[in-house]
């Protein structure tokens, strides 16, 4: 238990090591987000007193993309580089390897995410800076980053793979983007007291993906 | 070479039985839906589509829960014949989705006025029809016959266990943020029609089962030809490399 | 459209889809059974097929015709 937890951080500290040093990510999912939110603002009308729920919608869109696209980019280089193929010739439980990757997935969206959500709050003068708030967005991103590691090395390993990704991803996460979404306008509009069977889903999504995933995923990058 | 012939033969009339069974019990029960069942008092003959909506729908999801049993087999025992069976049930299962959607509509047209709602549980067939769609895309797109077998039977795994959250968190959606609200006649089902339901449900369970025999004879002979196809070419190879 | 026009499309589809399947599935067993008899002619794998193939109609009618 202690090793994999071990294996896992040094997992994560390569990721993080090779995203500082080539810069591949971030920038890049960071500029997308916050383009898509800007663009949703002439989409539909985020600036009326009904922003709310309207707004909500444009950020978990704008996360989801982003975090697809990130996703995406990120098992593709690693196929590409063959760091996948040399991480699986290491004595590491699958399963492990599989952890590692999601905590680093997570990290990314999550960094998007943080800074994202201010600069939305400035441009359309709402206030987002609740507790609540975190949570839907921890709950949501650990759902996404959880299922989204599988199907994303899933997808690397066939022909179109940019389209294969969102064609896998979008059906199964869509109670994520429900609940997000909802528990988001709920929170932006005051009406917290709805909160609960939300967050209980993801909640339940979460650990019941991340489970199924941690253990199929050795089926997957077998060859 | 002695030939297995009656049994193979026993095997085919078998399954033509079935079909028969399943085309005769399809007959009674439509004959039940369309001419023995009341008409309904609310909505008139386009209720009648339901004696075929329903029970597809239902086959729908029992496709897949196939398609999600042989998954978790294949992943586990890693026998071919489990993906046999899984692709089988999911090409099926896709036919019968569509259609589900298709009469769906056809009975929400005259009925609420509108070709489609979103409301939970044709919202989740709509999904279902997506993950099946996934299915295939991924297996066309995966490359070799193993990796398609492995990845697909991961989909058939996760986009089961999904299904019910799905319907879940879209139901949720429309409690808590009412749209419009559409309910189908509270009343209990008179006999008649109770028995014309279940007659066609078993009609069209039995259907499935027929064309599972089918499809999965067929699926299991392309591999196996793709097998001997391999083991020629490699004999020719051997021969030609010895020569 | 009258709720009976409905009905009867409803129904149209569904039949004519499910007859188009069969049918597909037909054809898919007669292109096995022609693609095996092009691979199996002037070999002897054919032989192999009963002993280690499913009960399906298709083997048994390839055996069947190639023994006949």
């Amino acid at each position: 238990m202690k090793r994999a937890v071990g294996q896992i951080s040094i997992l994560i500290w390569k990721d993080l090591l090779t995203e500082v040093r080539t810069k591949d990510l971030f920038g890049g999912m960071f500029v997308f987000a916050v383009l898509t939110i800007v663009t949703f603002n002439f989409a539909f009308d985020l600036t009326g007193v009904n922003r709310a729920p309207s707004g909500s919608g444009a950020l978990w869109v704008a996360f989801n993309f982003a975090g697809m696209l990130g996703l995406g980019r990120s098992i593709a280089l690693e196929r590409d580089r063959g760091s996948l193929d040399g991480l699986l010739l290491c004595p590491v439980d699958r399963g492990t390897i599989y952890l590692g990757k999601f905590v680093g997935n997570f990290l990314f969206i999550t960094l998007v995410e943080v800074i994202s959500v201010p600069i939305f709050a400035a441009l359309f003068n709402i206030n987002v800076f609740q507790l609540s708030l975190l949570l839907v967005l921890l709950l949501g991103t650990v759902g996404f980053a959880a299922v989204g590691t599988l199907l994303a090395v899933m997808a690397a390993s066939t022909r179109s793979r940019e389209v294969m990704l969102p064609v896998l991803m979008f059906p199964i996460l869509l109670p994520v983007v429900i609940a997000t979404v909802r528990a988001t306008t709920l929170i932006l509009t005051g009406q917290t007291a709805d909160l609960g069977p939300w967050l209980n889903l993801l909640g339940a999504y979460d650990l019941l993906f991340l489970l199924i995933a941690y253990v199929v995923f050795e089926r997957v990058v077998e060859e | 070479m002695a030939i297995n012939r009656p049994r193979s033969a026993r095997k085919s009339n078998g399954g033509m039985m079935l079909g028969l069974l399943a085309g005769v019990t399809l007959a009674i029960g439509l004959y039940l839906g369309l001419v023995y069942a009341p008409e309904d008092a609310v909505q008139g003959n386009a209720q009648r589509i339901f004696y075929i909506h329903v029970p597809m729908a239902w086959v729908a999801f029992l496709a897949f829960f196939v398609v999600f049993c042989a998954g978790i087999m294949f992943l586990w025992k890693r026998d071919p014949i489990w993906d046999q069976i899984a692709r089988s049930s999911a090409e099926i299962g896709l036919v019968f989705t569509t259609l589900v959607l298709l009469t769906g509509s056809f009975w929400g047209r005259p009925i609420w006025g509108t070709w489609w709602t979103w409301d939970a549980r044709l919202t989740t067939t709509l999904l279902l029809w997506f993950i099946y769609l996934s299915y295939f895309m991924l297996r066309a797109y995966a490359g070799e016959r193993d990796r398609a077998a492995r990845f697909s039977a991961v989909i058939g795994i996760i986009g089961f266990i999904d299904v019910p959250i799905i319907y879940m968190s879209v139901d949720w959606w429309r409690t808590l943020h009412p749209g419009p609200v559409f309910t189908s006649s509270g009343a209990a089902m008179p006999n008649s029609m109770l028995l014309a339901m279940l007659v066609c449900l078993l009609g069209f369970t039995l259907l499935y089962a027929y064309l599972m025999v089918l499809k999965f004879g067929i699926e299991q002979s392309k591999d196996k030809l793709l097998d001997y196809q391999y083991a020629l070419a490699e004999r020719e190879a051997e021969g030609a490399v010895t020569a | 459209m009258s709720n009976l026009s409905y009905l009867f499309i409803a129904f149209l589809i569904t039949w004519i889809v499910i007859a188009g399947y069969l049918w597909m599935l037909g054809r898919q067993v007669q292109n096995l059974k022609e693609e095996v008899e092009s691979l199996t002619e002037g070999t002897d794998i054919g032989a192999d097929i009963p002993e280690r193939a499913a009960r399906t109609e298709l083997d048994s009618t390839v055996v069947g015709g190639r023994q006949g």
